[in-house]
Protein backbone atom coordinates (compact mmCIF):
# COMPACT_ATOMS: atom_id res chain seq x y z
CA UNK A 1 0.00 0.00 0.00
CA UNK A 2 2.75 2.69 0.86
CA UNK A 3 4.61 1.37 -2.47
CA UNK A 4 1.29 2.97 -3.93
CA UNK A 5 1.32 5.86 -2.31
CA UNK A 6 4.90 6.57 -2.92
CA UNK A 7 4.36 5.96 -7.01
CA UNK A 8 0.95 8.07 -6.74
CA UNK A 9 3.19 11.12 -4.80
CA UNK A 10 5.82 10.93 -7.84
CA UNK A 11 3.53 10.64 -10.59
CA UNK A 12 2.17 13.91 -9.19
CA UNK A 13 5.18 15.59 -8.45
CA UNK A 14 6.49 14.83 -12.29
CA UNK A 15 2.96 15.72 -13.63
CA UNK A 16 2.71 18.81 -11.76
CA UNK A 17 5.11 21.03 -13.74
CA UNK A 18 3.82 19.74 -17.14
CA UNK A 19 0.44 21.11 -15.79
CA UNK A 20 2.27 24.50 -14.56
CA UNK A 21 4.02 24.70 -17.88
CA UNK A 22 0.94 24.19 -20.12
CA UNK A 23 0.90 27.50 -21.16
CA UNK A 24 3.81 28.28 -23.45
CA UNK A 25 5.34 31.51 -23.22
CA UNK A 26 7.14 33.61 -26.03
CA UNK A 27 9.01 36.23 -26.48
CA UNK A 28 8.20 38.59 -30.02
CA UNK A 29 10.84 38.58 -32.22
CA UNK A 30 11.64 42.36 -32.70
CA UNK A 31 13.62 41.81 -35.92
CA UNK A 32 10.47 40.12 -37.20
CA UNK A 33 7.39 41.82 -36.18
CA UNK A 34 6.37 44.59 -37.58
CA UNK A 35 3.16 46.50 -36.94
CA UNK A 36 1.63 47.93 -40.02
CA UNK A 37 -1.14 50.65 -41.05
CA UNK A 38 -2.92 51.68 -43.98
CA UNK A 39 -4.78 54.59 -44.47
CA UNK A 40 -6.78 56.74 -47.06
CA UNK A 41 -4.97 59.85 -48.24
CA UNK A 42 -7.29 62.72 -49.16
CA UNK A 43 -9.60 59.75 -50.90
CA UNK A 44 -7.17 59.50 -53.69
CA UNK A 45 -4.84 56.25 -52.57
CA UNK A 46 -4.12 54.60 -49.71
CA UNK A 47 -1.20 55.32 -47.63
CA UNK A 48 1.18 52.68 -46.18
CA UNK A 49 3.15 52.98 -43.08
CA UNK A 50 4.46 50.51 -40.59
CA UNK A 51 6.31 50.89 -36.89
CA UNK A 52 10.10 49.79 -36.87
CA UNK A 53 10.52 48.77 -32.84
CA UNK A 54 8.26 46.31 -30.95
CA UNK A 55 8.64 44.59 -27.87
CA UNK A 56 6.46 42.07 -25.98
CA UNK A 57 5.34 38.47 -24.77
CA UNK A 58 2.71 36.15 -25.78
CA UNK A 59 1.15 32.74 -24.40
CA UNK A 60 -0.44 30.00 -25.73
CA UNK A 61 -2.30 27.16 -24.31
CA UNK A 62 -3.18 24.65 -26.60
CA UNK A 63 -5.01 22.29 -24.24
CA UNK A 64 -7.65 25.35 -23.72
CA UNK A 65 -7.72 27.08 -26.73
CA UNK A 66 -6.51 30.12 -24.95
CA UNK A 67 -3.34 32.84 -24.50
CA UNK A 68 -2.69 36.38 -24.07
CA UNK A 69 -0.78 38.65 -26.03
CA UNK A 70 1.11 41.83 -24.92
CA UNK A 71 2.64 44.28 -27.42
CA UNK A 72 5.00 47.24 -27.22
CA UNK A 73 5.13 49.21 -30.23
CA UNK A 74 7.91 52.59 -30.12
CA UNK A 75 5.05 55.45 -31.29
CA UNK A 76 9.01 57.49 -32.63
CA UNK A 77 9.58 54.74 -34.79
CA UNK A 78 6.32 55.27 -37.78
CA UNK A 79 8.22 54.78 -40.63
CA UNK A 80 5.72 55.60 -43.68
CA UNK A 81 9.25 56.12 -45.96
CA UNK A 82 8.98 59.87 -46.01
CA UNK A 83 11.13 61.71 -43.48
CA UNK A 84 8.98 65.12 -43.16
CA UNK A 85 5.96 63.20 -43.08
CA UNK A 86 7.02 60.60 -40.29
CA UNK A 87 7.96 63.95 -37.85
CA UNK A 88 4.51 65.05 -38.78
CA UNK A 89 3.19 61.71 -37.73
CA UNK A 90 5.12 61.81 -34.24
CA UNK A 91 3.92 65.80 -33.94
CA UNK A 92 1.13 66.31 -31.38
CA UNK A 93 -1.34 66.46 -34.61
CA UNK A 94 -1.12 62.48 -34.84
CA UNK A 95 0.87 59.88 -32.15
CA UNK A 96 2.28 62.78 -29.69
CA UNK A 97 5.34 60.60 -29.57
CA UNK A 98 7.07 62.50 -27.13
CA UNK A 99 4.22 62.24 -24.48
CA UNK A 100 2.64 59.16 -25.53
CA UNK A 101 6.01 57.32 -26.37
CA UNK A 102 5.00 53.81 -26.99
CA UNK A 103 1.60 52.39 -27.84
CA UNK A 104 0.19 49.32 -26.61
CA UNK A 105 -1.94 46.17 -26.89
CA UNK A 106 -3.42 43.96 -24.08
CA UNK A 107 -5.21 40.93 -24.52
CA UNK A 108 -8.28 40.71 -22.54
CA UNK A 109 -9.49 37.20 -23.84
CA UNK A 110 -7.99 35.04 -26.22
CA UNK A 111 -9.95 32.01 -28.39
CA UNK A 112 -8.06 29.92 -30.64
CA UNK A 113 -10.33 28.58 -33.46
CA UNK A 114 -8.22 25.26 -34.54
CA UNK A 115 -4.80 25.39 -34.88
CA UNK A 116 -4.49 28.32 -37.34
CA UNK A 117 -6.83 31.25 -36.68
CA UNK A 118 -7.77 32.97 -33.29
CA UNK A 119 -9.76 35.86 -31.99
CA UNK A 120 -7.89 38.17 -29.79
CA UNK A 121 -9.99 40.66 -27.98
CA UNK A 122 -7.64 42.97 -25.67
CA UNK A 123 -7.20 47.05 -25.31
CA UNK A 124 -5.34 49.43 -27.61
CA UNK A 125 -3.42 52.52 -26.41
CA UNK A 126 -2.14 55.39 -28.34
CA UNK A 127 -1.61 58.73 -27.75
CA UNK A 128 -3.14 57.71 -23.95
CA UNK A 129 -6.81 56.77 -25.17
CA UNK A 130 -7.77 52.91 -24.38
CA UNK A 131 -10.44 51.33 -26.55
CA UNK A 132 -10.76 48.07 -26.91
CA UNK A 133 -10.08 46.34 -30.12
CA UNK A 134 -10.34 43.07 -31.37
CA UNK A 135 -7.33 41.22 -33.65
CA UNK A 136 -8.70 38.44 -36.10
CA UNK A 137 -5.25 36.13 -35.63
CA UNK A 138 -4.84 33.76 -39.63
CA UNK A 139 -2.32 31.80 -40.73
CA UNK A 140 -0.85 30.94 -36.88
CA UNK A 141 2.75 28.44 -38.04
CA UNK A 142 4.80 27.16 -35.09
CA UNK A 143 7.65 24.64 -35.47
CA UNK A 144 11.46 24.56 -34.99
CA UNK A 145 13.19 27.46 -36.41
CA UNK A 146 15.44 26.14 -39.09
CA UNK A 147 18.20 28.03 -38.99
CA UNK A 148 18.31 28.50 -35.21
CA UNK A 149 19.55 25.06 -33.23
CA UNK A 150 17.05 24.50 -29.91
CA UNK A 151 14.50 27.44 -31.17
CA UNK A 152 11.07 26.80 -31.34
CA UNK A 153 8.78 29.69 -32.74
CA UNK A 154 5.55 30.54 -33.71
CA UNK A 155 4.12 33.29 -36.03
CA UNK A 156 0.68 34.48 -37.13
CA UNK A 157 -0.85 37.78 -39.15
CA UNK A 158 -3.24 39.46 -36.94
CA UNK A 159 -5.45 42.53 -38.67
CA UNK A 160 -7.90 45.16 -36.91
CA UNK A 161 -9.85 47.87 -38.29
CA UNK A 162 -10.05 50.71 -36.00
CA UNK A 163 -11.05 54.50 -36.51
CA UNK A 164 -8.41 57.05 -35.45
CA UNK A 165 -11.09 59.82 -34.13
CA UNK A 166 -11.79 56.95 -30.98
CA UNK A 167 -8.37 57.27 -29.86
CA UNK A 168 -8.65 61.52 -30.24
CA UNK A 169 -6.45 61.21 -33.11
CA UNK A 170 -8.54 63.71 -35.03
CA UNK A 171 -5.89 66.01 -37.57
CA UNK A 172 -7.30 66.09 -41.00
CA UNK A 173 -10.80 64.95 -40.39
CA UNK A 174 -12.28 63.98 -42.60
CA UNK A 175 -10.18 64.51 -45.57
CA UNK A 176 -7.58 62.42 -44.12
CA UNK A 177 -9.13 58.90 -43.54
CA UNK A 178 -10.72 58.42 -39.94
CA UNK A 179 -10.53 54.77 -40.28
CA UNK A 180 -7.47 52.81 -40.24
CA UNK A 181 -6.76 48.88 -40.98
CA UNK A 182 -3.81 47.67 -38.22
CA UNK A 183 -1.68 44.76 -39.49
CA UNK A 184 0.59 43.03 -37.00
CA UNK A 185 2.81 40.19 -38.58
CA UNK A 186 4.61 39.18 -35.57
CA UNK A 187 7.17 36.12 -34.61
CA UNK A 188 7.93 35.00 -31.41
CA UNK A 189 10.38 32.19 -30.11
CA UNK A 190 9.55 30.18 -26.89
CA UNK A 191 11.08 30.82 -23.62
CA UNK B 1 -26.57 71.06 -41.57
CA UNK B 2 -23.88 69.28 -43.62
CA UNK B 3 -22.74 72.48 -45.35
CA UNK B 4 -22.41 74.07 -41.05
CA UNK B 5 -20.38 71.01 -40.43
CA UNK B 6 -18.00 71.09 -43.24
CA UNK B 7 -17.81 75.27 -42.35
CA UNK B 8 -17.07 74.21 -38.63
CA UNK B 9 -14.34 71.21 -39.45
CA UNK B 10 -12.44 73.61 -42.05
CA UNK B 11 -9.21 74.74 -40.26
CA UNK B 12 -8.99 78.39 -41.72
CA UNK B 13 -12.89 78.96 -40.37
CA UNK B 14 -11.87 77.20 -36.91
CA UNK B 15 -8.48 79.46 -36.71
CA UNK B 16 -9.53 82.64 -38.05
CA UNK B 17 -12.66 83.01 -39.63
CA UNK B 18 -14.69 81.62 -35.99
CA UNK B 19 -12.07 83.68 -33.56
CA UNK B 20 -12.08 87.25 -35.53
CA UNK B 21 -16.03 87.50 -35.76
CA UNK B 22 -16.59 86.00 -31.80
CA UNK B 23 -13.49 88.92 -30.76
CA UNK B 24 -14.99 91.33 -33.03
CA UNK B 25 -18.62 90.80 -31.87
CA UNK B 26 -17.99 90.93 -28.04
CA UNK B 27 -16.04 93.48 -28.31
CA UNK B 28 -18.54 95.84 -29.85
CA UNK B 29 -20.97 94.55 -26.96
CA UNK B 30 -18.22 95.23 -23.84
CA UNK B 31 -16.81 98.09 -25.32
CA UNK B 32 -19.23 100.75 -24.37
CA UNK B 33 -19.04 99.55 -21.15
CA UNK B 34 -15.42 100.37 -20.93
CA UNK B 35 -12.98 98.86 -18.32
CA UNK B 36 -10.79 95.65 -19.02
CA UNK B 37 -13.63 93.26 -19.44
CA UNK B 38 -13.57 94.26 -23.56
CA UNK B 39 -10.19 92.52 -22.67
CA UNK B 40 -12.43 89.51 -22.74
CA UNK B 41 -13.47 89.87 -26.64
CA UNK B 42 -10.08 88.44 -27.80
CA UNK B 43 -9.77 85.49 -24.85
CA UNK B 44 -13.62 84.62 -26.32
CA UNK B 45 -12.59 84.40 -29.46
CA UNK B 46 -9.62 82.29 -28.29
CA UNK B 47 -12.05 80.09 -26.30
CA UNK B 48 -14.61 79.74 -29.72
CA UNK B 49 -11.39 77.99 -31.75
CA UNK B 50 -10.60 75.75 -29.17
CA UNK B 51 -13.83 74.59 -28.59
CA UNK B 52 -13.94 74.10 -32.18
CA UNK B 53 -10.79 72.40 -32.48
CA UNK B 54 -10.00 70.50 -29.69
CA UNK B 55 -13.65 70.20 -27.79
CA UNK B 56 -12.77 71.06 -24.81
CA UNK B 57 -11.62 67.76 -23.93
CA UNK B 58 -9.27 67.43 -20.82
CA UNK B 59 -7.93 63.79 -20.63
CA UNK B 60 -5.85 62.39 -21.38
CA UNK B 61 -4.10 65.46 -20.15
CA UNK B 62 -1.45 66.36 -22.94
CA UNK B 63 0.50 69.64 -23.95
CA UNK B 64 -2.16 70.89 -25.51
CA UNK B 65 -4.79 70.54 -23.05
CA UNK B 66 -2.44 71.89 -20.09
CA UNK B 67 -1.81 74.69 -22.28
CA UNK B 68 -5.67 75.46 -22.22
CA UNK B 69 -6.01 74.93 -18.67
CA UNK B 70 -3.12 77.03 -17.90
CA UNK B 71 -4.53 79.72 -19.99
CA UNK B 72 -7.87 79.72 -17.98
CA UNK B 73 -5.77 80.07 -14.64
CA UNK B 74 -3.86 83.15 -15.93
CA UNK B 75 -7.49 84.68 -16.77
CA UNK B 76 -8.44 84.66 -13.08
CA UNK B 77 -4.99 85.56 -12.92
CA UNK B 78 -5.17 88.31 -15.06
CA UNK B 79 -8.75 89.24 -13.28
CA UNK B 80 -6.34 89.66 -9.69
CA UNK B 81 -3.75 91.95 -11.24
CA UNK B 82 -6.52 93.98 -12.94
CA UNK B 83 -8.15 94.73 -9.78
CA UNK B 84 -5.25 94.26 -7.42
CA UNK B 85 -2.72 96.91 -8.04
CA UNK B 86 0.62 95.40 -7.24
CA UNK B 87 2.52 97.25 -9.59
CA UNK B 88 6.24 95.97 -8.03
CA UNK B 89 5.33 92.60 -7.35
CA UNK B 90 3.53 91.64 -10.62
CA UNK B 91 6.45 91.06 -13.12
CA UNK B 92 8.29 89.17 -10.46
CA UNK B 93 4.92 87.09 -10.03
CA UNK B 94 4.46 86.39 -13.58
CA UNK B 95 8.14 85.45 -14.49
CA UNK B 96 7.97 82.48 -11.62
CA UNK B 97 4.21 81.52 -12.69
CA UNK B 98 5.09 81.13 -16.16
CA UNK B 99 7.90 79.30 -15.45
CA UNK B 100 6.40 76.73 -13.35
CA UNK B 101 3.81 76.35 -16.33
CA UNK B 102 6.60 76.33 -18.75
CA UNK B 103 8.05 73.04 -16.52
CA UNK B 104 4.93 71.50 -16.24
CA UNK B 105 4.30 71.78 -20.20
CA UNK B 106 7.78 70.34 -20.45
CA UNK B 107 7.56 67.64 -17.78
CA UNK B 108 7.16 64.13 -19.95
CA UNK B 109 10.23 65.06 -21.42
CA UNK B 110 12.09 66.36 -18.34
CA UNK B 111 10.66 63.12 -16.80
CA UNK B 112 11.88 60.57 -19.29
CA UNK B 113 15.55 61.60 -19.24
CA UNK B 114 16.23 62.55 -22.37
CA UNK B 115 19.81 63.82 -23.51
CA UNK B 116 21.13 66.89 -22.04
CA UNK B 117 19.11 69.60 -24.03
CA UNK B 118 16.29 69.23 -22.63
CA UNK B 119 17.83 70.77 -19.42
CA UNK B 120 18.87 73.08 -21.71
CA UNK B 121 15.17 73.57 -22.86
CA UNK B 122 13.61 73.66 -19.37
CA UNK B 123 15.99 76.66 -18.98
CA UNK B 124 15.50 78.42 -22.00
CA UNK B 125 11.80 77.59 -22.50
CA UNK B 126 11.18 78.63 -18.67
CA UNK B 127 13.00 82.01 -19.07
CA UNK B 128 11.01 82.18 -22.51
CA UNK B 129 7.56 82.26 -21.00
CA UNK B 130 8.32 83.78 -17.78
CA UNK B 131 9.86 87.07 -19.80
CA UNK B 132 7.45 87.58 -22.39
CA UNK B 133 4.09 87.40 -19.46
CA UNK B 134 6.13 89.31 -16.97
CA UNK B 135 7.17 92.00 -20.22
CA UNK B 136 3.33 92.37 -21.36
CA UNK B 137 1.87 92.89 -17.80
CA UNK B 138 3.29 96.75 -18.35
CA UNK B 139 1.31 96.88 -21.90
CA UNK B 140 -2.24 95.81 -20.34
CA UNK B 141 -3.42 99.77 -19.90
CA UNK B 142 -1.64 100.31 -23.64
CA UNK B 143 -4.06 98.31 -25.99
CA UNK B 144 -2.44 99.79 -29.03
CA UNK B 145 0.61 98.09 -27.91
CA UNK B 146 -0.82 95.25 -26.15
CA UNK B 147 -2.43 94.08 -29.11
CA UNK B 148 0.07 94.66 -31.70
CA UNK B 149 2.73 92.81 -29.40
CA UNK B 150 -0.11 89.49 -29.11
CA UNK B 151 -0.50 89.71 -33.29
CA UNK B 152 2.93 89.59 -33.89
CA UNK B 153 3.79 86.45 -31.11
CA UNK B 154 0.55 84.80 -31.99
CA UNK B 155 1.11 84.85 -35.93
CA UNK B 156 4.54 84.42 -35.39
CA UNK B 157 3.87 81.39 -33.56
CA UNK B 158 0.87 80.01 -35.57
CA UNK B 159 2.51 80.26 -38.46
CA UNK B 160 5.93 79.18 -37.80
CA UNK B 161 4.42 75.65 -35.75
CA UNK B 162 2.34 75.31 -38.98
CA UNK B 163 5.53 74.69 -41.12
CA UNK B 164 7.24 72.78 -38.16
CA UNK B 165 4.97 70.36 -38.14
CA UNK B 166 1.68 70.54 -35.54
CA UNK B 167 -0.84 71.94 -37.11
CA UNK B 168 -2.91 71.47 -34.28
CA UNK B 169 -0.38 74.11 -32.46
CA UNK B 170 -0.22 76.50 -35.85
CA UNK B 171 -4.28 76.05 -35.89
CA UNK B 172 -4.50 77.38 -32.21
CA UNK B 173 -1.84 79.91 -32.12
CA UNK B 174 -2.90 81.43 -35.38
CA UNK B 175 -6.51 81.61 -33.56
CA UNK B 176 -5.12 84.33 -31.21
CA UNK B 177 -3.94 86.50 -33.69
CA UNK B 178 -7.28 86.38 -35.16
CA UNK B 179 -9.47 87.32 -32.27
CA UNK B 180 -6.58 90.04 -31.74
CA UNK B 181 -6.76 91.16 -35.50
CA UNK B 182 -10.45 92.01 -34.62
CA UNK B 183 -9.66 94.31 -31.78
CA UNK B 184 -6.98 96.26 -34.11
CA UNK B 185 -9.39 96.26 -36.61
CA UNK B 186 -11.70 98.29 -34.23
CA UNK B 187 -9.12 100.08 -33.36
CA UNK B 188 -8.03 101.51 -36.87
CA UNK B 189 -11.12 102.66 -37.12
CA UNK B 190 -10.52 105.18 -34.07
CA UNK B 191 -12.38 103.04 -32.12
CA UNK B 192 -9.82 102.21 -28.80
CA UNK B 193 -10.90 98.87 -27.04
CA UNK B 194 -9.48 98.23 -23.21
CA UNK B 195 -7.06 95.38 -23.01
CA UNK B 196 -6.32 94.57 -19.29
CA UNK B 197 -4.10 92.01 -17.38
CA UNK B 198 -7.20 89.88 -18.07
CA UNK B 199 -6.39 89.69 -21.75
CA UNK B 200 -2.81 90.23 -22.05
CA UNK B 201 -1.52 87.88 -19.74
CA UNK B 202 -3.50 84.60 -20.65
CA UNK B 203 -2.96 85.15 -24.16
CA UNK B 204 0.49 86.15 -23.65
CA UNK B 205 1.33 83.06 -21.40
CA UNK B 206 -0.71 80.69 -23.62
CA UNK B 207 1.25 81.74 -27.20
CA UNK B 208 4.71 81.61 -25.64
CA UNK B 209 3.61 78.20 -24.32
CA UNK B 210 2.63 76.82 -28.13
CA UNK B 211 6.01 78.23 -28.85
CA UNK B 212 7.79 76.07 -26.08
CA UNK B 213 5.59 72.86 -26.99
CA UNK B 214 6.26 73.21 -30.34
CA UNK B 215 9.88 73.27 -29.90
CA UNK B 216 9.60 70.08 -27.35
CA UNK B 217 6.94 68.13 -28.90
CA UNK B 218 7.50 69.08 -32.44
CA UNK B 219 10.80 70.47 -34.85
CA UNK B 220 10.46 74.31 -34.18
CA UNK B 221 13.46 75.62 -34.28
CA UNK B 222 15.05 77.27 -31.51
CA UNK B 223 15.75 80.34 -33.01
CA UNK B 224 12.01 81.33 -34.18
CA UNK B 225 11.52 81.72 -30.29
CA UNK B 226 14.87 83.73 -29.66
CA UNK B 227 13.32 85.58 -32.55
CA UNK B 228 9.99 86.27 -31.03
CA UNK B 229 11.47 86.93 -27.86
CA UNK B 230 12.28 90.57 -29.18
CA UNK B 231 8.59 91.55 -29.64
CA UNK B 232 8.34 93.08 -26.53
CA UNK B 233 11.11 94.78 -26.53
CA UNK B 234 10.24 96.46 -30.28
CA UNK B 235 6.40 97.07 -29.78
CA UNK B 236 7.74 99.93 -27.03
CA UNK B 237 10.05 101.62 -29.13
CA UNK B 238 8.99 105.18 -28.69
CA UNK B 239 6.32 106.57 -31.71
CA UNK B 240 5.17 110.61 -30.86
CA UNK B 241 1.75 110.43 -29.62
CA UNK B 242 0.77 113.24 -31.51
CA UNK B 243 0.52 111.25 -34.55
CA UNK B 244 -3.12 109.34 -35.86
CA UNK B 245 -3.83 106.29 -33.97
CA UNK B 246 -4.03 104.38 -37.42
CA UNK B 247 -0.48 105.75 -38.00
CA UNK B 248 0.92 104.82 -34.71
CA UNK B 249 -0.95 101.20 -34.92
CA UNK B 250 0.32 100.65 -38.47
CA UNK B 251 3.96 101.08 -37.34
CA UNK B 252 3.50 99.44 -33.99
CA UNK B 253 2.13 96.12 -35.60
CA UNK B 254 4.95 96.21 -38.34
CA UNK B 255 7.64 97.36 -36.50
CA UNK B 256 6.37 94.05 -33.72
CA UNK B 257 5.63 91.59 -36.38
CA UNK B 258 9.10 91.99 -38.23
CA UNK B 259 10.82 89.35 -36.04
CA UNK B 260 7.93 86.95 -36.41
CA UNK B 261 8.18 87.67 -40.09
CA UNK B 262 11.98 86.68 -40.24
CA UNK B 263 10.69 83.59 -38.05
CA UNK B 264 8.19 83.01 -40.50
CA UNK B 265 10.91 83.00 -42.92
CA UNK B 266 13.75 81.62 -41.60
CA UNK B 267 11.54 78.49 -40.48
CA UNK B 268 10.01 78.20 -44.10
CA UNK B 269 13.37 78.69 -45.78
CA UNK B 270 14.50 75.23 -43.22
CA UNK B 271 11.78 73.45 -42.89
CA UNK B 272 9.84 74.18 -45.83
CA UNK B 273 6.13 73.73 -46.37
CA UNK B 274 3.90 71.61 -44.41
CA UNK B 275 3.74 68.33 -45.78
CA UNK B 276 -0.02 67.53 -46.77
Amino acid sequence: MRKIYLAVAMMSAVSAPVLVNAAEQYTIDPAHTYPHFAISHLGFSTMHGRFDKTEGDLTIDWAKNSGSVNIKIDAASVNTGFAKRDDHLRSPDFLNAAEFPTITYKSTKVVIAGKKSAKVEGELTIAGTTKPVTLNVERINCGDHPMKKGAYVCGFDATAKIKRSDFGVNYGLPAVGDEMVLSFEVEAERK
Amino acid sequence: MVIMDNLLTNPLVQSAVVPFIVSLIVALILRPHGWYWTGLSAVAGFAAAVYLITDFQLFPLRSDRKIVLLGCGAVVLGVLLDLVRWRRLAPGLLFVAGAAACLWLLWPRINSFDAWPIWLLAVAGSAYVGWLVAASVGLKDKPVQADSMIFALALGTGLTALLGATALYGQLASAIAAAIGARLLLQLFGRPVAAGALMVVPLVAVTALFGIGALAYSKLPWYTLALLALVPLLVRLPIPARWPLFVQLMIRVGVAALPAAVAIYLTWRDLGAPPI
